[in-house]
C-alpha cells in the first residue's frame, strides 16, 4: 500500500487543484492556454537562424520555388479548377461583404479534449478579435475564441458549447441554433405551434449581438414534435465542418 | 541526467503526438502512457525491488506534474492534475500487488483500464465544474478510444518491462 505520508503529499495535490479549480470558475484566475503552435513557431525561428548563418536561406526560397513549379505542374485538372472555384466564391464573397476582416487558410483541425475546434493562420497582427464570426462562401462555420499573433481558435458551430440566434427564412420565426457533437446542429426554443418544414434555410438574425443578420447557416432536416415542450429540429450545415480549407473573418 | 533527458524528450513525444493526432476528431489521451511507465519503471527497477517499501513521491510529483502539463496546452488548471494523480497512485498500488502477474495480458487489461480511469475522472470535473455540454454517447466513444489506441502504445514502450 501507499506510505502515510504519500497519502498527505496526494491529498495535499488534490486540494490545491481543487482550490485552482473554484478561483478559476470565478474568474479570480486564469490561465492563459499554451498552444503546440508556439513551439512550432520557436523552433522554426531557431531553424531560420541557423539558415541565415549558414547563407542557405536564399537557396532555400530559390529550391521551394522550384518545388512549387514543379507542384503546381503535378496538380491535376480537377483539383485545380476546384481551388479556382473556392477561391473565386472568397473573392465574390470579398467584393459583396465589406465586413471582412481576413481571409485565412485552415492550418490545423481540433486542439481541445471537448471542443471542436479549428485552427486559422491569421491572428492578432490581422485584425483578429475573440468572438468574430468565421464564414465561408457557403454559410457560417463558427467564432473565434482564441487568437495570438499569427494564429487563431475559432469553434465550430456542430460544437455543443456554440449557440447563436438564427431566423427561419420562410417565416422569419427566431430561434436559438446550437451543435450537437456530431455533424449536425439542432434548433432549440421552438414552440411546438410554429410551423417548420424539411428543408427551411436558416441564417444569423443578428440579435445575438455577434453575428450580424443574414449570414446562411444551414437547412432543417428533420423535425420531431414529440419531445417536451419545444420542437426538436435537427438542421444540417451549408458549411460541412469535413471541407473547410479557406475561411473569412467577419466584424 | 540521461534518464532526464529521457523523460524530456518522452514527454514531448507525447504530448506532441496529443496535441496533433486526432482520430474522427477525438483527442487521445497519449500522456497517460508516461504515467504507465514511469509507474513500471519506477516500481520495477532493480534499486526499487530491493526495498521493502520504496518512496512513491517522486512518481506522485511526477503525475502531478504530467497532469499540469497537459492542463497547461487545455488552458484549465486542476482536472489533469487530480485525474494523473489518483490514477497513477493507483497504478503504483496495483503494479506492487502484480510483481510476480506481470504478463502482457495484465499490461493490456492495466493500460486500458487505467486509460479509462484517468479519461473519467478527467471528464467528470471538467463536465461538472466547468459546465461543458458534450452527449454521453461521445463521451463514451472518446474514452473507449482512448483507451483502446493507448493499449499497442504502452504494450511497445513496457516491451520486456520488467
Amino acid at each position: 500500500m501507499i506510505k502515510k505520508s504519500t497519502t498527505i503529499v496526494l491529498l495535499i495535490v488534490i486540494a490545491i487543484a481543487f482550490l485552482l479549480i473554484s478561483y478559476q470558475l470565478k474568474g479570480s484566475v486564469n490561465f492563459t492556454k499554451i498552444h503546440f503552435l508556439q513551439f512550432s513557431y520557436a523552433i522554426n525561428s531557431v531553424k531560420e537562424f541557423f539558415y541565415d548563418v549558414l547563407y542557405l536561406r536564399e537557396e532555400n526560397r530559390k529550391l521551394k520555388e522550384e518545388l512549387y513549379g514543379l507542384r503546381l505542374q503535378t496538380k491535376s485538372y480537377q483539383e485545380l479548377m476546384d481551388e479556382n472555384k473556392r477561391l473565386k466564391n472568397l473573392l465574390n464573397l470579398k467584393e459583396t461583404r465589406r465586413d471582412i476582416i481576413a481571409i485565412a487558410k485552415v492550418i490545423k483541425k481540433g486542439s481541445n479534449k471537448f471542443v471542436k475546434t479549428i485552427w486559422i493562420d491569421k491572428g492578432l497582427n490581422d485584425g483578429i478579435k475573440i468572438n468574430m464570426p468565421v464564414i465561408t462562401y457557403r454559410g457560417l462555420i463558427g467564432k473565434v475564441i482564441y487568437t495570438a499573433d499569427n494564429f487563431s481558435e475559432v469553434i465550430l458551430l456542430t460544437d455543443p458549447n456554440f449557440s447563436a440566434s438564427v431566423r427561419l427564412e420562410r417565416t422569419r420565426v427566431e430561434a436559438v441554433l446550437s451543435g450537437t457533437g456530431l455533424n449536425i446542429c439542432v434548433l432549440k426554443y421552438l414552440p411546438l405551434e410554429e410551423e417548420v418544414l424539411i428543408g427551411d434555410r436558416l441564417a444569423t438574425s443578428g440579435t445575438d449581438g455577434i453575428f450580424p443578420e443574414g449570414i446562411m447557416v444551414g437547412a432543417v432536416k428533420s423535425i420531431n414534435k414529440k419531445k417536451g415542450l419545444f420542437q426538436y429540429i435537427e438542421v444540417i450545415p451549408f458549411q460541412s465542418e469535413l471541407n473547410i480549407e479557406e475561411v473569412a473573418v467577419i466584424r | 541526467m540521461k534518464r532526464a533527458l529521457k523523460w524530456v524528450i518522452l514527454i514531448f513525444l507525447a504530448f506532441f503526438a496529443e496535441q496533433y493526432f486526432l482520430i474522427d476528431g477525438i483527442t487521445l489521451n497519449f500522456s497517460f502512457l508516461l504515467i504507465y511507465l514511469f509507474a513500471i519503471e519506477h516500481t520495477f527497477t532493480e534499486t526499487e525491488q530491493k526495498k521493502i517499501a520504496s518512496s512513491e513521491l517522486l512518481p506522485l510529483l511526477f503525475f502531478a506534474m504530467t497532469g499540469l502539463i497537459e492542463d497547461l496546452f487545455q488552458g484549465i488548471i486542476g482536472p489533469a492534475i487530480i485525474s494523473k494523480s489518483i490514477s497513477g497512485m493507483f497504478l503504483i498500488v496495483l503494479t506492487r500487488q502484480l510483481f510476480f502477474h506481470w504478463t502482457e495480458i495484465f499490461k493490456t487489461l492495466v493500460i486500458f483500464s487505467f486509460t479509462i480511469l484517468d479519461e473519467t475522472i478527467y471528464s467528470f470535473i471538467v463536465i461538472y465544474f466547468f459546465s461543458i455540454e458534450i452527449s454521453s454517447s461521445l463521451l463514451l466513444k472518446k474514452i473507449l478510444i482512448s483507451g483502446l489506441i493507448n493499449i499497442p502504445f504502452g504494450l511497445i514502450l513496457s516491451w520486456k518491462k520488467p
